[in-house]
């Protein structure tokens, strides 16, 4: 079966400088990706890569069999590649309300506009409530629940999510943990960034070590055996007796 | 930046001796006008482009020293030798005037209110017909003399010489203000001003000392302007004449004082050249607008820039240091200071 | 007396609709790209001159509202061309507030130069929608002037509810707020820029149409108003679309009140001094901007 999406070879930076030194991997139909490692290694340039808002300087991203390596970002949010990006990137001056409802700005989300909205509704009641307050009076963790639900409002085929749980408190972790497993059992294909490496191995079915702009390492979930010790020698070469 | 010195110097003692060479008066008038142009972008630069202080009311310094002056001479009698000076003074005043609501200022605001003020100075010449002429302006300003020799005398030479000196001791002075602590203030402050206020640099000293700075040349060139011309008009303060300034300092390139100078002979030579085809008066502006558009398209810094690049170029071919590439590699050797 | 007031509240009333049409497009342009657009003054007589031609050349038999909508639509394509060659090859630039200035005040040059060019310079007007005036008890205006007053409101109001209540008006405002955000929800950013200035330009060829049907028309006559548009977001703040509008009001009845009181010549001084006067005493405008006051 046609992948989801294939990497390959990518290469990226700013100017003279390289973040992306190749890096490969591919997400398979019908499962959840994670990737994990330290940061300003290159997961957000990747993710920016993806998403077309940095043209990379060689290799290719394919994304259902076609070559989007050049594409612009309006094109690759109509394909369905969605990237719910680090940072509470939101419009502050608008209401929850009218994110929302933007957020079906592309031509493949419109159709299923009142559908999604209420998916999104029901998986944070929190939205509802403050659905006419503007987007500067949210809170971190309110921020991160549009974040998620805008990118579900364009009907992704992949979802990119770039540390969703970063800065919450771990009430709000847990939260929106429940809500992103919810999201990938409804059927939503997800490529996830995480530090909590226990809740990638709960969502995906393979894991990535991003280091130095490099995929170093790979983890299939179903083989078993990895687990927190695995990650600190990984990261700091250190080993737990 | 030794090599800048001499340059001028030498472009100075040639420009000193043409008049020997070149006879013709026609010429001789557009060299006058290049030159007190010259002053007034000179000093525009110091304040839009070192400074980083986004002044677009520059043109009402001139302005204001032609009419100090042409007011000073006709309707007061003052003797025009006195009354140059007393244009440089006063345009410094404006321009501390000026200070006072643009410092609290920042980005577009700057902008909004400079320009402005401009107009704010065309519609007080304006109104004031009495005192200014209003839209006619002020005539039969007298001519600037020593004993007998009159300044317009032989197709203005005497205007060619002051004009000449005016902008010469302006570009001298400027490369040095530029250089000076206050310069570095000033350009620290243009460019990343929280580490300049961290510094202890006062921002908003050093740019009203900038801004009266650049006043003062820029008066006295209005005033001899006036004294050449021997008339004052409103058209001094207006858009066409501050575009026309303006288009010289960005092909010359802004922050780099020489770039605009140069720049200044060759839009005044080229736009007079233009005015040989009577019908396209209009036109001549438009080749201009089109000419901006151009060079900040393609030479954001200018002519300057394109005059580094080059001899970049021809350093690189020659081999004196295969080190250095054709181009510059990297943001800083882009923005040429 | 009461002649006098009704005349300055009809003087105010006009001049503040035209101030309105012009500081709205002014600030549109602002808070969606960024820029300050210095043309916007010339983009009112390319409006009128439109209407004009139109009217001269294609239709000089008909209501002149048809040439007039006629020029409003050229006026999308004229704010969009424009948007492609002065703004467009410069965005994202680190200086780009500064040099859209100067490629704008370039598009002005050369619009202005182009109008004399083709029309002379000789002045012109267009015929009112309406012909004749209106008088109800001590109040005397032409109707094109009582439309004028009415017209505004409305097209206000439309602008307002396309920017909020449509898709491609939040589009524009995300534009505004956020760019890269915008991206990501699959805006086209740059066809976003260009609608916003066809928009901008719609407005002021409208406010021009009128300027020229109540006064006179000529290659120059936009600066005036651009200039007194310049003073309304000083006054109102270029980032508010709704304060820009508030101020033209203002600013409209003051100039009113100045013509009436110390006549034509001084005005303008006034104007000028008064905004001075304002911005030494509260720096962030009538309506508050923080924004533009330095560290």
């Amino acid at each position: 079966m046609q992948r989801l999406l294939e990497v390959r070879d990518l290469e990226a930076g700013y100017g003279a400088f390289k973040v992306l030194r190749g890096v490969s991997f591919h997400v398979e139909r019908g499962e959840s990706v994670g990737l994990f490692g330290p940061n300003g290694h290159g997961k957000t340039t990747l993710f920016e890569t993806l998403s077309g808002l940095i043209r990379p300087t060689a290799g290719r991203v394919i994304f259902e069999g076609a070559d989007i390596t050049a594409a612009s970002p309006a094109d690759i949010v109509e394909r369905g590649l969605i990237h719910v990006a680090q940072g509470n990137l939101l419009f502050g001056r608008m209401t929850v309300g009218e994110t929302l409802a933007l957020a079906a700005f592309a031509k493949r989300a419109r159709a299923a506009q009142v559908r999604n909205r209420d998916f999104v509704l029901n998986l944070f009641p929190r939205l509802a409530e403050r659905s006419s307050q503007q987007c500067r009076t949210l809170s971190g963790g309110e921020r991160q629940m549009l974040n998620i639900g805008v990118g579900l409002m364009a009907s992704p085929r992949l979802m990119i999510l770039d540390e969703p749980t970063l800065g919450l408190s771990p009430k709000l972790k847990e939260v929106l943990a429940i809500a992103i497993k919810n999201v990938a059992d409804s059927g939503v294909q997800l490529l996830v960034v995480e530090q909590d490496v226990d809740f990638l191995l709960l969502l995906c079915s393979r894991l990535y070590l991003v280091n130095h702009g490099e995929i170093a390492k790979t983890v299939n979930v179903a083989d078993g055996g990895f687990g927190y010790e695995q990650v600190l020698e990984d990261y700091f070469g250190v080993r737990n007796s | 930046m030794r090599a800048k010195y001499l340059s001028v110097i030498i472009v100075f003692i040639a420009l000193v001796l043409l008049p020997l060479v070149v006879r013709d008066n026609y010429f001789r008038h557009l060299f006058i006008l290049t030159f007190l142009f010259a002053t007034v972008v000179a000093s525009w630069d110091l304040t839009l482009g070192y400074a980083g202080i986004f002044n677009f009311g520059h043109i009402a310094f001139f302005g204001i020293g032609i009419y100090t002056l042409g007011i000073l001479t006709t309707k007061l009698g003052v003797d025009p030798w006195l009354a140059l000076p007393i244009s440089g003074l006063m345009t410094a005043a404006a321009a501390l005037l000026v200070a006072a609501p643009v410092l609290r200022l920042r980005g577009i605001y700057v902008v909004l209110v400079t320009f402005a003020f401009s107009q704010l100075c065309m519609q007080l010449v304006l109104s004031q017909s009495k005192i200014t002429g209003g839209a006619g302006g002020l005539v039969l300003i007298p001519p600037l003399r020593i004993g007998s020799f009159s300044f317009g005398g032989s197709g203005g030479l005497g205007y060619y010489y002051a004009g000449l000196l005016s902008c010469f001791v302006t570009v001298l002075a400027l490369m040095g203000i530029v250089e000076s602590r206050l310069g570095k203030a000033a350009r620290a402050i243009r460019d990343n001003p929280e580490y300049a206020l961290a510094r202890g640099v006062d921002q908003g000293r050093t740019r009203l000392i900038m801004l009266v700075i650049s006043a003062i040349p820029c008066g006295v060139a209005g005033g001899l302007y006036c004294l050449y011309f021997r008339i004052a008009a409103p058209e001094a303060f207006g858009f066409s004449n501050s575009t026309f300034i303006l288009s010289m300092l960005l092909v010359g390139g802004l922050s780099t004082l020489l770039g605009p100078v140069a720049a200044a002979f060759g839009i005044v030579f080229l736009s007079e050249y233009l005015e040989r085809f009577p019908n396209i008066e209009a036109a001549k502006h438009m080749a201009l607008a089109v000419i901006i558009i151009l060079v900040l398209r393609f030479f954001p810094g200018g002519l300057a820039q394109a005059f580094e690049l080059l001899a970049r170029r021809v350093a690189a071919q020659r081999g004196r240091n295969p080190a250095i590439s054709a181009a510059p590699t990297t943001a800083q050797e882009q923005s040429v200071p | 007396m009461a002649d006098a007031i009704a005349s300055i509240l009809i003087s105010g009333l006009v001049l503040g609709s035209l101030y309105a049409l012009m500081a709205s497009g002014l600030s549109l342009v602002w808070t969606t790209l960024g820029i300050f657009n210095f043309a916007h003054g010339v983009l009112m007589a390319v409006g009128a001159f439109f209407a004009f031609q139109i009217s001269q050349s294609l239709l000089p038999y008909a209501w002149i509202g048809l040439p007039c909508l006629l020029a409003l639509v050229a006026m999308i394509f004229v704010g969009a061309v424009f948007e492609y060659v002065l703004v467009r090859p410069f965005y994202g630039r680190e200086d780009m507030v500064m040099v859209t200035i100067m490629t704008t005040l370039a598009g002005l040059t050369f619009l202005e130069n182009g109008i004399l060019a083709i029309w002379g310079p000789r002045l012109k007007q267009i015929g009112a929608l309406a012909p004749g005036t209106l008088s109800v008890g001590p109040v005397h205006l032409s109707w094109q002037e009582s439309l004028t007053v009415l017209i505004t409101p409305f097209v206000l109001a439309a602008t307002f509810l396309f920017m909020q209540h449509t898709q491609t008006g939040r589009a524009i405002r995300a534009v505004g707020q956020n760019r890269k955000a915008a991206e990501l929800f699959g805006i086209p950013v740059q066809r976003m820029f260009a609608l916003t200035f066809a928009i901008s330009a719609v407005l002021a060829g409208l406010a021009g149409m009128l300027l020229g049907s109540i006064r006179f028309m000529t290659p120059t006559m936009g600066s005036d108003p651009l200039v007194k548009a310049l003073i309304v977001v000083i006054f109102g703040g270029l980032g508010s679309i709704g304060g820009s509008i508030g101020a033209a009001y203002v600013i409209g009845f003051l100039e009113a009140l100045l013509v009436f009181g110390v006549g034509l010549y001084w005005t303008p001084s006034i104007l000028f001094l008064i905004m001075i006067i304002v911005l030494l005493v509260r720096p962030q405008g009538l309506f508050g901007a923080a924004e533009r006051l330095t560290v």
